[in-house]
């Protein structure tokens, strides 16, 4: 670890004591996320990385080769699109893990006032794996599309279409845990 | 040429996700508002019938510590093109503790013709309202704000609007800030706040709530000038006096119980101050969270779930104005972190640049169809157009609002018991004195 990110995750403690002893829970809320968000970005890096880029390219694996979609490399996190003539290839890396977007979300989940510990480990598990079979379903789809219609599609279906199905899986869940969730539960109190 | 646009766009990979969200949620629909806000002000260009006979109409105007503004605030509906034997005024005084009646009585001297009532209430707009309302013998009930002025022909506009649909149960008025008080602001950056103030207020009024109005999905009317047909009103629990929030409250309350229409009349202005600080801002802005939190509780339960997307706009409205907030915070970040993942500074900055110019292609839309319906407002559209700049300016402002927005929802949830949320120089006070206190410990412990 270098000595900057020492000193700075020294300085995120000593900002969470402050915001705390003041009173001021939405800063605390705010530099509490935005520092673990980083705390856990760095620790993934690189091998949560690796671990779910790896299981990711697996659960691709397991509907791309007995229905002959693509030919999928585990070792080398590559996945080879075919339909027929032409063929492209993917590659798994920390785009499509998904380790940004759950350490986004446990980051914000750890501070967020809302839920008791027990709550927020549960919450947390089932983020991870939203995260991960979102994104899973959404390199299928990657697949399915250029399998379909061609190598034409890749850009198209990656960087269009599968973001989008991933994105409106995410608001819903995040809609579900910070939204929902809350005024759900605090409705007796009103 | 194909071959190099493509081959770009995917050398920009994970950077074209930024644009996609706000594309997405926000450019989409506001183009479609834009279309549809276009079409409807040229298809409208007639207004309404006068109708044959003006109703009496009972306007509540709750004060407060009120002395500055009330004398004003009467005068402007004595000044109404509206029949004057058809108005009676209702101020109702909940605890001032200034001269406000003093400024009442001057308005009675003042201006004699006007049938207007003095009451006093407990503390709280709502339960001033309420007692107000129960008071009222007008067919409409009215409430004003006493800290602003009303349009000459705001009252007319109001009423000719109800009297030309009977499925109208409530309407808002159009709120905008009072122009001869922002051009007096001497300060450089209370300014350029104020003016953004009305430029977000004229956007948010006859843009926003104009399309939310066409659908039946109007939010909220506006606290400081709104207008109901009394037999609806009385079919609801009137106030809330439990929340913050009571202007949100009655919307639905109203649209939810008469099965009525509840709408924005664009064309009946009111003038409100103008905002006197941030340190205002910063507590206006996190009491009307808390408000939108306080209904959106009350009406939770099975009728925001995710399953209701579709058919209940409120979990759309929430998913934009609450889930976002989360969404872009945290992104905000994540995405200087793909910095350390060898990244590109100069793509990730073309990306911010690229969504700023979505924001303000956005508000250049809003700009058009306000000036379309400011037409018959020569002094106002005047006014707004010489705003032009606040285009560039606006998606800084929301920006900043975004963070105000957050801040208010999270001190809601800790502090909603005991409301105390501090102003920001409070704040900044609370933290300079924790860290000298620990200074001065850790320099006094070094020296033992």
């Amino acid at each position: 670890m270098s000595i900057f990110l020492l000193i700075s995750g020294v300085i995120w403690l000593y900002a969470l004591s402050v915001f705390k002893r003041a009173n001021l829970p939405a800063f605390y809320f705010i530099v509490g996320s935005i520092g673990l968000f980083f705390i856990l970005f760095f620790f993934s890096k690189p091998y949560f990385i690796w671990i779910m880029a790896r299981a990711v390219t697996f659960a691709v694996s397991l509907v791309a080769h007995p229905l002959n979609l693509a030919t999928v490399y585990l070792d080398y996190g590559l996945i080879a699109i075919n339909n027929g003539f032409n063929m492209i290839t993917m590659s798994i890396d920390y785009e499509c893990s998904g380790v940004i977007e759950t350490a986004a979300f446990w980051a914000l989940l750890a501070f967020y006032p809302m839920y008791q510990a027990k709550e927020k480990a549960v919450l947390a598990l089932l983020g991870l794996l939203w995260m991960y079979v979102t994104n899973v379903i959404r390199l299928i789809l990657i697949v399915l599309i250029v399998h379909t219609f061609g190598v034409d599609y890749f850009f198209l279906a990656h960087s269009i279409i599968g973001r989008i199905v991933f994105y409106i899986f995410a608001v819903f869940f995040y809609y579900k845990v910070f939204t929902y969730g809350y005024l759900a539960k605090n409705k007796k109190k009103v | 040429m194909n071959y190099v646009f493509f081959s770009t766009l995917s050398q920009m990979g994970f950077w074209i996700t930024w644009l996609l969200v706000p594309i997405l949620v926000e450019t989409v629909p506001a183009i479609s508002s834009f279309l549809k806000i276009f079409f409807h002000t040229i298809g409208h260009s007639k207004s309404e019938k006068s109708p044959t006979f003006w109703p009496f109409i009972s306007i509540i105007i709750p004060v407060y510590n009120s002395e500055d503004t009330l004398y004003e605030c009467i005068q402007s509906v004595c000044q109404s093109t509206y029949p004057i034997d058809k108005i009676q005024v209702i101020v109702v005084d909940n605890k001032s503790k200034d001269q406000s009646f003093k400024a009442f009585q001057s308005a009675q001297n003042s201006f004699p013709k006007i049938n207007m009532q003095w009451m006093k209430t407990e503390q709280g707009k709502a339960r001033a309202l309420n007692s107000a309302i129960y008071n009222s013998s007008g067919t409409y009930i009215i409430n004003i704000d006493s800290d602003g002025i009303l349009e000459p022909n705001a009252l007319r506009n109001l009423i000719k609007k109800f009297e030309s649909d009977i499925t109208i149960s409530a309407m808002t008025g159009s709120i905008l800030t009072q122009k001869s008080l922002i051009k007096r602001t001497k300060n450089v950056g209370l300014k350029w706040l104020q003016r953004l103030e009305y430029f977000e207020y004229a956007q948010a009024f006859m843009s926003g709530r104009s399309i939310e109005s066409q659908n039946n999905h109007l939010y909220t009317m506006s606290g400081a000038f709104s207008g109901f047909r009394k037999d609806a009103l009385m079919k609801t629990f009137m106030y809330d006096v439990s929340t913050v929030g009571e202007d949100i409250d009655i919307t639905f309350q109203v649209r939810d119980k008469t099965n009525g229409k509840v709408v924005l009349c664009a064309d009946a202005f009111f003038f409100v101050d103008p905002i006197e600080s941030w340190n205002k801002l910063y507590m206006q802005r996190q009491r009307w969270q808390r408000g939108q939190i306080e209904v959106s509780k009350k009406y939770s339960g099975n009728r925001l779930g995710l399953k209701s997307f579709f058919s209940n706009f409120l979990v759309r409205r929430l998913i934009i104005d609450h889930t976002f907030m989360f969404l872009k915070t945290i992104w905000i970040f994540a995405s200087i972190a793909l910095l350390f993942l060898n990244y590109s500074p100069l793509l990730l900055l073309l990306s911010y640049v690229a969504i700023y110019l979505l924001y303000v292609f956005m508000s250049m839309m809003v700009f058009v169809n306000v000036n379309m319906m400011l037409k018959k407002f020569s002094d106002e559209r005047k006014f707004y157009f010489s705003l032009f700049d606040c285009i560039f300016w606006i998606p800084i402002y929301n920006f900043i609002l975004s963070w105000i927005r957050l801040i208010g929802v999270i001190n809601t949830e800790y502090l909603s018991a005991k409301w105390t949320a501090k102003n920001y120089h409070e704040e900044f006070k609370t933290v300079g004195t924790i860290v000298k206190q620990d200074f001065i410990k850790i320099k006094g412990g070094r020296k033992k």
